[in-house]
């Protein structure tokens, strides 16, 4: 039962064609750029000639690259299968050159620490060649890419096992930025990362989302359901913000409040509920076990008879209390 | 599509004018006939590693088994990694991480690269959610009383209450099991399905209601969610298109929870029933497609749709056979949402150091279950007239236009202008119209120090505040529901991060948020938060390595409300403040040996304050206070064994002034779980022996 009727935003296709017209100019400079862009040789013998240094014993040890699906030559789609550390690194041929006595040893044009971050979307570039599948299609509009992070700020491409991958390490290198979220987990009520039995990527994705949320499954409910399908519903009878959006009663990062409620009851449901038969009355101290306890105030609070908050199909249900 | 249609013949003149101006760079390949890799090592082969734990706990309260799964005395754990690698690039690697103590986590990966995957996972999620809990009743789904009990009007009144308690569990383990597969059939597509079973079991505290009367449930808890995806893409040159389907059914197995009512009822009524979660099932077929146009320039379009149903039988209007209640009108509700979604982006990086991104998203639900006239009986206790359920719709837009400028070279400048429109059907605001600007500066000053400011500021206006139709009991007309009432936002943070050495970093960091809802007299009024972190690190060298955060937070609002169905005749004022802290050391002793350590602090205090008269009587401060330290010593050598000791000490403190005191019978008309405050003092002492095959 759509009551809504549709509507066109026109503004937005203005800004559109602003964009568009504003890339046209750019991608000619940008191409003119790339043109001039005139890089070293390659090296003579590929990933030995680098492996004659950057050895177990090296100040940038890379041995254990070949015990991950990077390292593999068989793989065509793996950079050692093709032009070897030179598929990211770029042609080495002026890094790995005998130096003349005094000479300071060029750097490696792609991947070198000063590099990294003068051009982190060209670097990205690298990695998205490979991985620039469905699953990261939207990382040049995230906020991690629009904020030009480097994908090696937060993947360990040498390491054996990059934390990033396989969710066991993933957290303490999201909480190396996000130190406000880290403290959100210490709270009384949280979800699980804390104890490591959830992780980042349960519900984000860091890579972006078609919708810009970053969420796994889309902003409002979808993500939550993933785990919480009980509250999807339809339910005979609603609670119309529950239906909207968890985040309107609920901090998934956690709260000082109860089921990580982002105020604690009675004054979270008094701030939306005022009604005749049962206005917002004021619950103050004297409802405590020391004085005449209240019901509307301890144990669950409104919660003591409105306990299907989340919606309920009783066909008395309407009050959302069976 | 007035722009649409003006506009189209420049957009495709410019596609095409873009086209053109591409310039591809031809790179000379290298002759590889030298590249033999001989120095490249070979990954084939088996390792293994099994690493056997045991723990003693010793704590005085159950939370601190809440998402840990120790019980309290001697507990054994397994964990483990077996990693095989074949010479035709084929792999496996199995993880076992603590098995034994009602977690664990299992994970199995196999293949052959680029040729087919499979990742197994399966994992248990202990969630404890009441502690102390007793209850007189007993069963599941039939929650029953003794059979000797005799009602009471009040709790004070039971005489067989003391008597007939007995403790009772509150809590859930989930169970997880995720397999997934990926096939890439050429280099080009790639076909991937995935299945996810959860099954959630156990107990939750529940109120359960007969008029004024309450009975607190250790409710059973018994789900399933099903979710299966099927996925395709095909990576074309400059473009990428995918198709991906996936469907979620939730089953119940508990239906209702009927009760025996402990309390002598006015109205007859001797039992209760509540129903259950319904089932639902959901599907939705989402289709992406991207284009690459010259100057770095993406387009994506993702396009979805999507439809739930649930029809799941009622149960009975009302468990009392001494009341007469009109027909139901249906069976079951059955249940139909739509949900459509659409987005739109363009991201460019016309210049080095310019990035723009243009965004559009539609998010709709259409609610399409029927609207029918249920009869309204309250609590299983008496009868009232017909009512109508309100089946809610709503419709999301976003649009927004963002801007990243990299300034000479050490300066970053990003803009964003956003606009938020939310349509809601049958609710008291139908449209709230949402404006947001927000501008960051980040700066390199020297080599050592970034500097970060960021502002964002939204104004939130809606259409006519109203009362809605086919709600029996109207809402006061000067509440304004917070979510949909008029709001200004400011925020700004500011961070400061510092290379104070090579190898040590500080991060200090500020950020403050001012909510203010103007035209709510009834409601919320304001809200903010003030929130300070600290962040460090250091590691002088391969042996030592420390971190340490800190943060300092103080949320705080305001509302008012209407004891009297008028003006506001009360004010409430909230206040928390949390104070947390921590650090983290690992160093290396001489030899084999190293040394671990952690300290983690939180503190929680909280203030209510109620004003309502001359003299309001105040609500003591709600307090959480956390204190962890973990120290372990490890020895590894050059062989196949390592092994580690370790103790942790954590106490958590707790004061909640809704649950501290109330015990069963503390309430005359609610037979309580008497649950408490989670606080615990907790010792437990680890062993852990590694063999490496």
């Amino acid at each position: 039962m759509t009551v809504l009727r549709n509507e066109r935003t026109d503004r937005s296709w203005l800004c559109l064609m602003l964009l568009l017209l504003l890339t046209s100019v750019g991608g000619s400079v940008a191409g003119a750029e790339d043109a001039a862009d005139a890089g070293p040789e390659f090296t003579r013998r590929g990933a030995d000639s680098c492996l004659a240094c950057h050895d177990e014993t090296s100040e940038y040890p890379v041995l254990d690259i070949f015990r991950t699906p990077h390292g593999s030559r068989t793989d065509e789609r793996a950079p050692m299968a093709g032009l070897q550390c030179e598929t990211c690194h770029g042609p080495g041929g002026d890094h790995a050159a005998r130096l003349r006595s005094g000479e300071e040893r060029p750097l490696i044009p792609m991947f070198n620490d000063e590099a990294i971050h003068e051009d982190a979307d060209g670097h990205n570039g690298v990695c998205l060649d490979c991985h620039d599948d469905q699953h990261r299609s939207d990382w040049a509009g995230s906020d991690h890419g629009f904020a030009e992070l480097a994908c090696v700020d937060c993947h360990q491409i040498h390491a054996a096992q990059d934390p990033m991958v396989g969710g066991f390490g993933e957290v303490e290198v999201c909480m190396t930025c996000h130190a406000d979220v880290r403290a959100d987990f210490m709270q009384r009520s949280s979800h699980p990362v804390r104890e490591g039995l959830m992780a980042c990527t349960d519900c984000h994705a860091p890579h972006g989302t078609a919708d810009g949320s970053g969420l796994v499954a889309g902003a409002g409910t979808d993500t939550c359901y993933s785990c919480h399908a009980e509250k999807r519903g339809p339910m005979l009878w609603e609670h119309a913000p529950v239906s909207e959006d968890c985040g309107l009663c609920h901090d998934p990062h956690g709260s000082v409040n109860p089921a990580m409620l982002v105020q604690r009851p009675p004054l979270l449901c008094q701030s939306c509920h005022s009604s005749t038969g049962h206005p917002s009355l004021a619950f103050t101290g004297a409802g405590l076990p020391t004085g005449s306890p209240s019901p509307y105030l301890l144990g669950s609070s409104c919660l003591n008879c409105h306990a299907q908050v989340h919606g309920s199909n009783h066909p008395a249900g309407e009050a959302l209390n069976r | 599509m007035r722009y649409a249609r003006h506009y189209a013949p420049i957009l495709t003149a410019l596609i095409a004018a873009l086209a053109s101006s591409s310039t591809l760079l031809a790179a000379e390949p290298p002759d590889t006939t030298d590249w033999t890799c001989e120095f490249c090592p070979a990954d084939t082969g088996t390792t293994a590693s099994v690493t056997l734990g045991v723990d003693y706990l010793d704590t005085d309260g159950d939370a601190f088994t809440d998402f840990r799964g120790q019980k309290d005395g001697l507990n054994g754990r397994i964990s483990g990694w077996l990693r095989q690698r074949y010479n035709d690039d084929g792999y496996m690697d199995l993880l076992l991480e603590d098995f034994g103590i009602g977690t664990g986590r299992m994970r199995l990966v196999h293949g052959t690269r680029g040729v087919w995957g499979m990742d197994m996972r399966y994992r248990v999620i202990p969630h404890r959610t009441g502690y102390d809990a007793m209850t007189p009743f007993t069963g599941g789904r039939n929650q029953q009383l003794p059979q000797s009990w005799a009602p009471g009007a009040t709790t004070g009144l039971m005489s067989g209450l003391t008597a007939a308690l007995h403790p009772v569990s509150l809590g859930t383990d989930r169970r997880r099991f995720e397999l997934a597969f990926d096939l890439p059939l050429s280099r080009r597509w790639n076909v991937d399905a995935s299945f996810q079973r959860d099954d959630v079991r156990g107990r939750r505290a529940l109120g359960a209601n007969i008029a004024t009367t309450i009975s607190q449930l250790a409710a059973p808890i018994d789900r399933r969610t099903d979710q299966w995806q099927l996925g395709s893409s095909w990576q074309g040159d400059g473009y990428m298109a995918s198709i991906n389907y996936r469907v979620s059914r939730y089953t119940d197995d508990i239906g209702a929870i009927t009760w025996e009512n402990p309390f002598i009822s006015g109205f007859g009524t001797l039992q209760g029933r509540l129903a259950s979660t319904p089932d639902n099932e959901f599907q939705m077929l989402t289709g992406d497609f991207r284009y690459d146009l010259p100057g770095r320039t993406r387009v994506s379009l993702s396009y979805g749709v999507g439809s739930g149903e649930q029809r799941t039988p009622y149960i009975p209007a009302t468990i009392n056979p001494g009341l007469t209640v009109a027909a139901l009108p249906a069976t079951s509700l059955r249940g139909d949402v739509d949900v459509t979604r659409w987005d739109l982006r363009v991201t460019s990086r016309p210049w080095r150091g310019v990035g723009l991104r243009f965004s559009h998203h539609r998010d709709d639900r259409d609610n399409r279950s029927p609207v029918d006239l249920y009869p309204e009986v309250t609590t299983d206790a008496f009868v009232g007239g017909l009512v109508a359920n309100v089946p809610y719709d709503f419709r999301r837009e976003r649009t927004e236009l963002a801007a990243e400028v990299r300034l000479a070279r050490i300066m970053r400048l990003e803009l964003s202008a956003s606009n938020r429109k939310n349509h809601r059907s049958m609710q008291e605001v139908l449209e709230t119209d949402e404006d947001q600007l927000s501008a960051s500066l980040r700066m390199q000053v020297g080599s050592r120090v970034t500097l970060l400011a960021a502002f964002d500021n939204i104004d939130r206006t809606g259409s006519d505040y109203n009362v809605i139709p086919g709600i029996t009991d109207a809402q006061n007309p000067r509440l304004r529901k917070y979510y949909m009432a008029d709001l200004n936002r400011t925020r700004s943070r500011f961070r400061v991060d510092v290379q104070v050495r090579d190898d040590m970093m500080l991060g200090l960091a500020a950020d403050f948020s001012d909510d203010t809802y103007p035209d709510t007299e009834i409601g919320l009024l304001d809200a903010s938060t003030k929130d300070l972190t600290a962040d460090f690190t250091w590691s002088p060298g391969e042996r030592l390595s420390v971190t340490a955060y800190a943060a300092d937070q103080r949320i705080e609002s305001s509302q008012a409300g209407s004891s009297a169905f008028t003006t506001a005749d009360w004010l409430a004022t909230d206040r928390d403040d949390v104070r947390v802290l921590g650090a983290t050391l690992a160093y290396q002793l001489d030899g084999p040996w190293t040394l671990a350590g952690s300290f983690d602090l939180s503190r929680y205090d909280g203030r209510t304050d109620v004003s309502a008269g001359a003299s309001t009587p105040v609500f003591p401060d709600l307090r959480s206070d956390l204190t962890r330290v973990n120290l372990s010593l490890a020895h590894r050598s050059e062989g196949s064994a390592a092994y580690r000791f370790g103790v942790l000490w954590e106490r958590l403190e707790t004061d909640d002034w809704a649950l501290d005191g109330v015990s069963y019978a503390t309430l005359p008309g609610m037979v309580a779980l008497g649950l408490t405050s989670p606080t615990y003092d907790a010792v437990m002492v680890y062993a852990e022996l590694d063999y490496g095959f």
